[in-house]
């Protein structure tokens, strides 16, 4: 692949967007246009040794990006209590006319719950509910084993439930 | 709505800016365009998989269908070949029983057996409240699970649901703690009510089961999957290989279901067997089993009389080094890497109850 490298452009078209779109959810805006490009150059300058054609570039670009990301703990774990303080009357507003929590309402009751959920179990959560990857691919990404993913997976999703105090926050009528 | 699902849908973003965009796509063309031998990155960020030579690394989908592992050690004797040719094979011939196989090996191999084994035993289908129970237990003293810090032994115990809509697993304190079918993108279903219903045709069902390992995993917005996507041949037979010994190991199936995916497994090309039983964890087994990255055969191990399916092994076949992080550990040929026993399977009624 590397006597082509021009091809490597497609590569970037292709999953460019989805990169930025994860970063974004994790560091806002701003930082993810940084981790979005690094991503590429670091993916770029590990081609030759990296086996696109055996593998998915997929798993391997958020692999490389959840990295990236990692070295912004702080700023993430700010954003998710920022977050949660804005919208912080809105969790204890009444729920709406259909009984069911607004949106921004939930979202701060998430970030809460991410602000709160060790690093490296909140990495497997989001490449799965974010990324959309599987578990599979998660353990590729991360070069952890698939038991791993899914113990921390577990945790995470535990304390999420636990943090929107039931299966269905959107419809949680007796607690709100 | 899962928690997954509300984290998902609850959380948008907005898209990049062209400018963003831009400048990072400038940005990486400039590099491209930097001359191969000017120095690059030098540090390989931690977790991203590095392919150091050929042959590749062992791939993720080795744990695509959460087999737990472990291991013994073995003494491997020649194998015959069992399943089909080399050749790609999107729409195997639902004639594989009469498929020739290597001079020397039993006309009637063994996993066909095993089909037929399986064809025969009783089954109840289950309510749509009740439980499937499933224990594994493993051992993993090899090279592979030393280099990853696991440990060498492990049992482990779960329950999902017969309607396919919960599933429950022993958190760290042992409480078994019920939740939502995991609706991570799992590409082999484990809910029982779309296993179950799988084809019991068995060419119909390698042609699923490919389907399901082959659908490309893009971002929605990608339209035409590109060849970095794709599997490989080899790979594809490989995982198709892993993912009925995954649906074997990790579920309980109507006999039509279980002797239809031992009929697929044996369309699978490359599969080869073992010429004669050979004593593992004190008793002895038949091993079939499917070669991967030229170094690691993943078998599964069959009763030599009655041919029921026993438990599940990866074993080195040629000496391997496998670097992780660059701590380099061999794994010589013969190598038991692991060894899994499913100790019950079984309807239950409630999650956490084992009878």
């Amino acid at each position: 692949m590397r006597e082509d490298p021009e091809g490597f452009a497609v590569v970037f078209d292709r999953h460019y967007p989805a990169i930025h779109g994860y970063a974004s959810r994790r560091l806002g805006p701003d930082l993810a246009d940084d981790v979005a490009a690094e991503t590429f150059l670091r993916a770029f300058d590990q081609w030759e040794r990296y086996d696109v054609s055996q593998h998915s570039a997929r798993p391997w670009l958020y692999g490389i990006a959840s990295n990236l990301i990692s070295g912004h703990q702080r700023a993430e774990a700010r954003r998710y209590r920022a977050l949660a303080r804005s919208a912080g009357a809105e969790v204890e507003a009444p729920a709406d006319l259909d009984g069911r929590l607004d949106a921004q309402a939930v979202r701060a009751r998430l970030a809460e719950a991410l602000a709160g959920i060790a690093p490296s179990d909140l990495e497997v959560l989001l490449l799965i509910a974010w990324a959309e990857l599987s578990g599979e691919e998660t353990a590729r990404a991360l070069g952890i084993p698939a038991g791993t993913v899914r113990s921390r997976l577990h945790r995470a999703r535990t304390r999420l439930r636990d943090a929107l105090g039931g299966a269905d926050p959107t419809a949680m009528e007796e607690d709100f | 709505m899962d928690e997954i699902t509300t984290l998902r849908e609850n959380w948008d973003t907005a898209p990049p800016s062209a400018d963003a965009r831009d400048r990072a796509r400038a940005a990486l063309l400039t590099r491209i365009a930097r001359p191969a031998e000017a120095p690059l990155v030098s540090a390989r960020p931690a977790g991203v998989p590095v392919v150091p030579a050929r042959p590749r690394k062992r791939t993720a989908w080795a744990w695509r269908t959460g087999i737990a592992t472990a291991a013994t050690s073995a003494v491997l004797g020649a194998l015959f070949l069992v399943g089909g040719t080399d050749a790609p094979t999107p729409a195997p011939a639902p004639g594989a029983r009469d498929r020739p196989t290597a001079t020397g090996a039993p006309t009637r191999p063994a996993i066909e057996l095993a089909a037929a084994y399986a064809s025969g035993q009783p089954f109840t289908a289950p309510r749509p409240d009740q439980w499937m129970y499933v224990e594994l237990k493993s051992q993993s003293p090899g090279g592979m699970a030393r280099s990853k810090g696991q440990q060498t032994s492990s049992t482990v115990r779960f329950w999902r649901k017969a309607d396919g809509t919960q599933e429950a697993w022993p958190d760290d304190n042992g409480q078994v703690r019920i939740s939502p079918t995991t609706g991570s993108t799992p590409q082999i279903p484990v809910d029982y009510p779309t296993l179950a219903a799988l084809p019991t045709d068995p060419a119909a069902l390698i042609t699923r089961l490919r389907e399901l390992i082959e659908k490309p995993a893009l971002h929605p917005s990608v339209k035409t999957p590109s060849p970095l996507d794709k599997l490989p041949e080899a790979e594809l037979n490989a995982a198709t290989f892993h993912a009925i010994a995954g649906i074997l190991s990790n579920t309980l199936l109507p006999p039509d279901v279980t002797a239809a995916l031992l009929q697929a497994m044996g369309m699978i090309p490359g599969l080869v067997q073992a010429p004669a039983p050979e004593t593992i964890d004190g008793r002895p087994m038949l091993s079939v089993g499917a070669v991967t990255e030229g170094w690691l055969r993943q078998d599964v191990l069959l009763d030599p009389q009655t041919h029921a399916v026993l438990g599940f092994r990866d074993v080195a076949v040629a000496d391997h080094t496998r670097d992780v992080a660059g701590k380099k550990t061999l794994i010589p040929n013969g190598e038991v890497q692991s060894l899994t026993f499913r100790t019950a399977a079984r309807f239950v009624d409630a999650a956490g109850a084992t009878s």
